[in-house]
Order: C-alpha cells, then structure tokens, then sequence
C-alpha cells in the first residue's frame, strides 16, 4: 500500500507514474511499428526486381509531431532515401499525441497496388486495423495493475 | 462470412443497379479486357487474411476514362476525372448502408491515378475502401 503524505509527494509520484505509462506506449507502439513492416515485406504480392520497394518500406512512431523511432528502410539506397524522405514529408500532418506511420515511399507503389491489384501495404493496415485496439487493451490491463 | 467471390457479386449487383452502369464501358471483376479503350469499371478486393470466407478486406472499384491528346501529348482529363470520382463517391455513400457489411468511412479515399501502362491512354478514378462481414 501506498501512502502519500502531502501535495508534492502525490505530484512526484504521479509524475513518475506518467514517465512509466509513456515509456510502455512507447514501447507497444516501437514493437508493433517492426511487426507492421516485416508483416508489410512478408505479405507482399509482387516481385520486387530491384529491391527499391521493399527497401522504401518502413514505419515511425510520432510523438506530437516529431518522430521518436524510425523502422525498416534497409537495402537499396535508392528505396531507403526514397521511402525516408516520403515518412518525412508526412509527418507536420499529425501535430497532437502519439501516431504511427508505414509507407512504402516508391512512386509505383500506389499504382501497383491499385491498377495491378498486389498487395503492398492493404493486408498491413488491415492486420493494424485488427490488433492495434487489442494492444491498446494489453497496454491498459498493464497499467492497472501497476496502479 | 463470405468468399471472395461472393463479396465481388454482391459489389457488382450494387454498381450494376447504380448510375456506373451507364457508361460505354463494362462492369468487370477483377480483370477488364485488355487494350480496352472504353469506361470500364473494374472491382477488386485485397483481403486481411487469406482464407477461404472473408471477414474483413479492402476494396477497390475504379472506373478508367481516356486521356485528352494535344499534339501527341496525352494528359488526364481532369473535368472527366471529377466526374467520375463524383460517381465513385455517391457509390460509396450506398455501401456505407449496405446490409451485411460495415464499410469504414475514415478509410473512403477516391483519387485519380495514372494506367500503369504507357500503351494505354488512361487514367482511372479510384474508390478505396475497408470493410468488414457482419453477416
């Protein structure tokens, strides 16, 4: 049993309860933005020639706006930058709390997968779609027992 | 629960009773016919899972318009383009009230892109959209 004796040992120790539950989202998220992206170069439905695609995928976890963690963009230079630069230029849209994003930064990803029907990132979002409220439950379960 | 094939049934049932089925193209699962020039409408799916019955995927419904040419210079017809991610989206709209499927509104997209061919003078308008089976 906790006792607190006055204001500012409430305040202390609320302050360290918060630092805890950051770091454990933080943590969630990192892992689940790595399952996400070897889910992403696992699924994917065409053959990658080059290398450029897969290369081009990767994720990051935001905390208001700015980028904690990158993911991925391993390989080809030319998919590394080209996926880096695409994550970047996405990310002054999502400005408040906690965000994570994949992309696959290749021009012809998006045609690839919409005019030729192969997969490279839909079977992704839809498993993210599928288990992020899960690890969001996970992540509270925790915190009330810590509590 | 459904198959993959019963889904592209149900979806082209809808089109086929919708303003889509108006245009000099055809209505087409998956694959349209190739080198074709007309406004087709082609309905495809990506599923989470690969299973035989599906319980939620990813669907995709384009309608392919020509390019204007101008001195051998083929460019989208941006106005033709509109027009058609206008019918895309009222298509949308009916699907978000389709029973037996819970259609995602935060996922609809519907932009236009480019055929992925340089033979073909075309682009298409896209409609994007997750779902799940509720039945």
């Amino acid at each position: 049993m906790l006792k607190l004796k006055n204001q500012k040992q409430i305040t202390t120790h609320l302050f360290k309860q918060s630092i805890l539950i950051e770091k454990a989202l933080i943590f969630y998220l990192e892992a689940f933005v790595a399952e996400l992206e070897n889910h992403a170069k696992e699924s994917a439905g065409y053959q990658d020639q080059t290398g450029n695609l897969k290369s081009s995928i990767g994720g990051a976890v935001l905390k208001d706006g700015k980028p904690i963690t990158y993911k991925g963009f391993e390989g080809k230079t030319e998919g590394v930058s080209t996926g880096k630069e695409f994550i970047n230029s996405l990310v002054s849209k999502y400005q408040k709390g906690y965000t994570i994003l994949l992309v696959a930064g290749m021009e012809y990803a998006s045609p690839l997968e919409n005019y030729l029907d192969f997969n490279v990132l839909k079977k992704t979002e839809l498993k993210m779609q599928r288990e992020l409220p899960e690890i969001m439950q996970k992540l509270k379960k925790q915190i009330d027992l810590v509590r | 629960m459904k198959t993959q094939n019963e889904i592209l049934t149900d979806i082209f049932t809808i089109i086929k009773n919708s303003p889509i089925d108006d245009l000099n193209g055809g209505i087409y699962k998956k694959t349209r016919k190739t080198a074709s020039k007309l406004e087709d409408c082609v309905i495809s799916l990506i599923s989470g899972v690969n299973a035989k019955f599906l319980q939620d995927a990813g669907l995709y419904v384009k309608i392919f318009f020509n390019d204007i040419e101008s001195g051998n210079t083929y460019s989208e017809d941006a106005l033709n383009g509109q027009a058609k991610e206008a019918l895309l989206f009222n298509l949308s709209e009916t699907l978000l009230n389709t029973n037996g499927y819970s259609f995602e509104i935060q996922s609809r997209e519907t932009y236009t892109e480019k055929v992925l061919d340089d033979q073909i003078k075309q682009h298409y308008a896209i409609l994007k959209m997750n779902f799940k089976i509720t039945i």
